[in-house]
């Protein structure tokens, strides 16, 4: 390995690396384990630091805590993935009447099902909040004017597209999915 | 490909998640100053689960904007009606005239159909 060239990627994988594992491992494993075993939550943090320390070769990412985060998370859900939960609940969506034309992948099935929720979800919120949600997202004015045009404080306008948008994360969530394969996982498991 | 986007808000913590959306709309607000943004920096960073919200959050919302839903008349007339237009009619009055037209249309349909 060249050392001298790498300067820079060296200071970093050394004493700076060790701050780093330490100050991350602990609040990486902990939100981790909210998704997966942990034996899996171990492995995770282990492979994350592992992940960053073979981009900092190449070279050293502007937000090392960032890069960590987002690599710990996507292999978290590439585990959750290849552990068949996905399966189970495209089934239910199976079971739900779905139907899975052969030339269409379940992901493009997935994408177009989430589409739907997420139009509904925008539909089904209270007039003044579709508005407000409507004008910004749609329609792209500022909330200023939003406050203007609808004779609102600008701080509703806010709350209405934090609901809006809160209605829309829901619609996207398969939560209610996710919670009835954790309650079949606590009763398999006990 | 596969989207993780069929994770979202999986495992995070309902409080964050309605964080990470004060913090979107403070940023979509446009009116953050360079102490929030550094707040806002400090906030995404001190916790995984925040960044992991929040990215969460982002992609929704980008999503949100693709979305055509069929816009209310409502919503058309206030957005393409200029505050000087010549007769206002406010938000209460469309409602009403809203109603009375739908009244008034069941009223013929009904009748049409005796």
């Amino acid at each position: 390995m060249p050392s001298n060239e790498n300067n820079k990627a060296e200071s970093v994988t050394s004493q700076w690396f060790e701050q780093l594992f330490t100050a991350l491992r602990w609040p990486l494993k902990k939100a981790l384990r909210a998704m997966v075993s942990v034996s899996d939550a171990d492995e995770i943090v282990q492979d994350s630091f592992v992940a960053l320390m073979e981009q900092c070769d190449k070279s050293v990412p502007d937000n090392p805590r960032a890069f960590v985060y987002t690599v710990a998370r996507n292999l978290a859900i590439s585990r959750l993935r290849s552990q068949g939960v996905r399966q189970q609940f495209l089934s239910e969506q199976e079971a739900t009447g779905l139907e899975l034309p052969s030339n269409v992948s379940q992901d493009t099935l997935f994408a177009e099902h989430q589409k739907q929720r997420l139009t509904a979800a925008i539909e089904q919120l209270p007039p003044v909040c579709r508005q407000v949600f409507v004008l910004r997202k749609m329609h792209g004015y500022s909330h200023k004017e939003i406050a203007d045009i609808m004779g609102i404080s600008v701080k509703t306008v806010e709350n209405h597209i934090a609901k809006g948008m809160k209605a829309c994360l829901q619609a996207c969530r398969i939560s209610s999915n996710h919670q009835s394969i954790d309650k079949a996982r606590h009763q398999s498991g006990k | 490909m596969m989207s993780i986007e069929e994770w979202t808000g999986y495992g995070l913590p309902e409080e964050i998640t309605d964080a990470a959306i004060a913090w979107l709309v403070k940023l979509e607000s446009g009116e953050m100053d360079e102490a929030q943004h550094q707040q806002f920096k400090s906030w995404l960073d001190a916790q995984p689960e925040h960044r992991w919200a929040f990215e969460d959050v982002s992609t929704v919302w980008a999503k949100s904007s693709v979305v055509r839903t069929s816009l209310s008349p409502i919503a058309i007339q206030t957005a393409h009606k200029p505050a000087a237009a010549p007769a206002r009619i406010s938000r209460a009055d469309l409602y009403t005239l809203i109603t009375l037209a739908a009244v008034f249309a069941g009223v013929l349909l009904g009748s049409a159909l005796q």
